[in-house]
């Protein structure tokens, strides 16, 4: 009986593992097929158009920094020397109704950076090796796969979707559980960074007002929707659990933050007014996510 | 004979065209680049009595790659034009100075023999480029992007683009909230301030 059982089970091992591998080159060549010209060629004309759509529509432009044609390169590059209007604009379009609210949570979450997540992230980087931090890292960054999937879908990266359903199995599999990053060293099978704030601001989706959340930072209303349709897309929240999945999302944000320790003090240190200059660096990087 | 006039000829060929070699932005940003970090690493500024002189001499590097001027009227924007000029020229000094304090604070704390690697460039319109580099880290790479302008000193830095975040945008932003309420004069003195209140906690640290 056992005798058989062991047998058996080595040889679902095997199919599984040939079936992997199959997977595998197909999502390589693939990928290597269709990153070369289609993509590209994709990705360009629906952001350019997107622009136009956002500068026509009046009430993108006026009420979300996401929309403004304010730095980007050919914008950017067509403006005169001594004439900073449009640039200007971007100040004067971002309203921010929130603020009170926003400012409350900003030294919030400031005091919970200062007095909890920093002392115990430097506390577990300090007995962690750094070794072992990456390997949980790679963990959280392969669960994170599912998302990346379906957001790749969502806005039609085909190409994307593949290396990521490719870099999933490769990661998982000789990477034992995404501990370890085999893909990383094919360069086609790059980490994707979406999200579904990203996939909604890609269908056109104004950002909505700027709100800072308790304890996960900076946002928008359209980012918030996001965060919560994102979860349904993440493994932990599908463990029954609660304690387990409490812990392990407070796994990765304790050892995302060892590795970022001084970011954000720097980004404080370097603003006269802090909390100015995180709105305005979250719409940024959100704004170039979005378009890219 | 022949041969000596044929290599003083070809030498001077070379010498002639060497400036149109050097033209490229990223060569332009490249050598500064690295004099930094080899003031960074040398040994002689390691201790934390000479972090001025290694500060005043890095300054000197940025203040060549770097146009604070560009810089100082970008970040100012439509209301550069209230400032009278000795009020522009203290302006961008200042803004300099404080720039120069905060990043070489924590670049010197930070630094642990990092290489910067340059990725690409791209030259746009108006005597403008774009340097793309990246800086690996531990777990992940910050890219950095140096929009340059193309001036008779050859290629100068007019904004830094870290992961998308455009600096000069990011101070326009918070400048213009001060400039709504407030006068050049207070920007500039909130400005040194914050240099004095910087150098009082590096002192104590």
């Amino acid at each position: 009986m056992i005798h058989d059982f062991h047998k058996t089970g080595m040889k679902r091992l095997f199919l599984f593992f040939l079936m992997v591998c199959i997977w595998y080159f197909i999502g390589l060549n693939t990928s290597f097929a269709q990153s070369d010209s289609p993509s590209e060629s994709a990705a360009h004309p629906s952001s350019v158009q997107k622009h136009s759509e956002f500068i026509d529509d009046p009430v993108n432009v006026a009420g979300n920094n996401e929309n403004m044609p304010d730095d980007n390169e050919a914008y950017d590059d067509e403006e005169n020397e001594d004439d900073f209007s449009e640039e200007d604009e971007t100040i004067v379009a971002i309203p921010d109704p929130l603020e009170p609210w926003n400012m409350l949570m900003y030294h919030f979450n400031d005091r919970l950076y200062f007095w909890v997540l920093k002392p115990v992230s430097q506390g577990y980087g300090y007995v962690i090796p750094v070794v072992i931090r990456k390997g949980i890292s790679n963990f959280f960054v392969n669960l994170e796969s599912p998302l990346q999937f379906i957001n790749c879908l969502l806005q039609g990266k085909g190409s994307d979707a593949e290396a990521t359903f490719a870099r999933f199995l490769v990661n998982t599999t000789i990477g034992f559980l995404g501990f370890g990053d085999p893909a990383g060293d094919f360069p086609k099978l790059k980490k994707t960074d979406e999200d579904l704030g990203q996939t909604f601001g890609y269908w056109g989706i104004g950002t909505g007002w700027y709100l800072t959340l308790p304890v996960l930072g900076p946002s928008t209303i359209r980012d918030s929707a996001g965060i919560a349709g994102d979860m349904f897309l993440k493994p932990t929240y599908y463990i029954r659990a609660i304690e387990l999945s409490i812990g392990l999302q407070t796994l990765e944000t304790i050892n995302t933050t060892s590795f970022r320790i001084g970011d954000y003090e720097t980004i404080k240190d370097a603003a006269l007014d802090p909390y100015e200059a995180i709105r305005d660096g979250y719409l940024q990087l959100r704004k170039n996510k979005v378009a890219h | 004979m022949k041969r000596a006039t044929w290599l003083i000829f070809f030498l001077g060929f070379f010498i002639y065209v060497s400036p149109l070699f050097a033209a490229e932005p990223m060569e332009d940003l490249r050598g500064p680049v690295e004099q930094v970090v080899q003031i960074l690493q040398d040994p002689k500024y390691k201790d934390k009595t000479q972090s001025e002189v290694q500060r005043i001499e890095i300054m000197a590097v940025i203040r060549k790659i770097f146009d604070f001027e560009e810089i100082s009227k970008r970040t100012i924007a439509r209301q550069w034009k209230k400032f009278t000029k000795e009020q522009q020229q203290e302006f961008q000094d200042t803004f300099a100075d404080f720039l120069g304090h905060t990043y070489y604070q924590k670049v010197r704390d930070a630094y642990q023999g990092e290489k910067v690697v340059f990725l690409s460039q791209e030259k746009v319109k108006n005597g403008k480029a774009v340097v793309k580099t990246n800086i690996p880290r531990q777990n992940d790479a910050i890219p950095l992007d140096y929009k340059m302008i193309n001036s008779k000193s050859g290629w100068r830095i007019y904004d830094v683009v870290i992961e998308g975040v455009s600096l000069v945008n990011n101070y326009r932003t918070q400048f213009s909230k001060i400039l709504s309420k407030e006068t050049p004069e207070q920007l500039i003195a909130r400005l040194k301030k914050k240099i004095s209140e910087q150098k009082k906690q590096d002192a104590s640290s």
